[in-house]
């Protein structure tokens, strides 16, 4: 579409550009000047116009932020912060124990908690913290989703790459479905194994 | 961006937890709002603000202000939005749901909003969704957030002609998607 010319010689992209940036009035350009006056130009900006309002509206429409979203990211960092000065957990390895910080460990569980939730379709975060030493995972699961066979795996897994990345330090896991999501038939979840 | 930004980006990078908190409670529509419409999906979009904070939080400590604080909280999501894409598994699609278009609230239509059928409204946010995300990103940035040629190319760190060339052609390609859904 951006190279169709016009009788005048002007393309419709350069007057999409036109349109979308609103160049037309004040006059400043040569090509706002032509297309002011030339009938080409005024038709097809009339139909630019009207094919470009819908994405118009939509920028005009509001979006409703969803119900806890702004309480679930405030307890989130608040969880990170507040292990900030906790003791560390500790690996023996060859050579001297290394010292893993509480709060790199939660954003190690939170790292790979994401890796595995990528193998879920329909599993969704929803928050992570320690409480007591343990890893808490709030998930929210679509509806048609195994919401309890689908926290233990999740457990099961996150339990297995923390023991990769830091051994005995690994700390426990406690996986909890909070909110179930409506279904959404496109998204083709593969059956559950 | 206000001045009351930058003092809040100034106090958090200082270890100001009030102040970080506001900056979360005052930008967290608007960084949702842009998650959503780049990701397409509700859940995934939370999922994207929830990564964008943590990692917000984490660099912080190394804002020095080189950009404006609404900038670099654009830069951290739209960062965010795209990880998130690429991450996506392919069984799930781009296209979004109908809760996408439900999640935008018709709260105080504008004239130009009631005139228009609902259809053609939720056939932009679809055809948004079938562009390529290097196209879907700014467009999204400019078209919908109503961010200046400056600010987004600032937000993209590419050049404000580089910038226009990608708009130009996810403006084009955005109505050739708007045809095919028709």
């Amino acid at each position: 579409m951006s190279g169709s010319a016009l009788p005048c010689g002007h393309t419709v992209g350069e007057l999409l550009d036109l349109v979308v940036d609103g160049g037309l009035e004040p006059s400043d350009t040569a090509l706002a000047e032509h297309a002011r006056t030339c009938e080409h130009c005024r038709a097809e900006i009339a139909a630019l116009e009207n094919r470009w309002g819908p994405v118009r509206a939509v920028a005009a429409t509001p979006v409703e932020l969803p119900d806890g979203l702004l309480s679930r990211v405030l307890g989130t960092v608040r969880g990170l912060r507040e292990h900030a000065f906790s003791e560390p957990a500790e690996v023996e390895q060859e050579g001297g124990t290394l010292q893993v910080s509480r709060r790199a460990l939660l954003l190690l569980a939170r790292g790979h908690a994401a890796d595995v939730l990528l193998d879920l379709p329909g599993v969704h975060l929803r928050g992570l913290s320690t409480v007591d030493k343990v890893i808490q995972v709030e998930i929210a699961v679509r509806y048609g989703v195994p919401a309890v066979e689908v926290a233990d795996t999740i457990a099961q897994r996150l339990v297995e790459k923390l023991r990769e990345s830091v051994g005995a330090a690994a700390p426990e896991v406690s996986v909890e479905v909070i909110d179930v999501l409506p279904p959404r038939p496109e998204l083709r979840l593969p059956p559950f194994e | 961006m206000t001045g009351d930004d930058q003092e809040l980006m100034a106090a958090a990078a200082g270890g100001d937890v009030a102040a970080f908190d506001a900056l979360v409670r005052r930008h967290t529509t608007k960084l949702y709002r842009v998650a959503l419409r780049i990701v397409g999906d509700p859940a995934d979009a939370e999922d994207v603000v929830q990564e964008a904070w943590v990692s917000a939080w984490r660099s912080m400590a190394g804002f020095r202000g080189e950009a404006a604080p609404t900038t670099w909280l654009y830069r951290v999501v739209t960062n965010a939005a795209l990880a998130h894409l690429r991450r996506r598994r392919p069984t799930v699609p781009l296209e979004p749901e109908g809760k996408v278009e439900s999640a935008l609230a018709d709260r105080s239509p504008t004239p130009e909003q009631a005139a228009l059928s609902r259809e053609k409204v939720d056939a932009v946010l679809r055809a948004i969704a079938l562009l390529e995300p290097s196209q879907r990103v700014p467009l999204v940035l400019r078209e919908l957030e109503g961010m200046s040629y400056e600010e987004v190319a600032s937000v993209l760190e590419v050049s404000v002609a580089a910038l226009r060339s990608r708009l130009h052609r996810a403006r084009v390609a955005l109505l050739a998607k708007l045809e095919e859904l028709r």
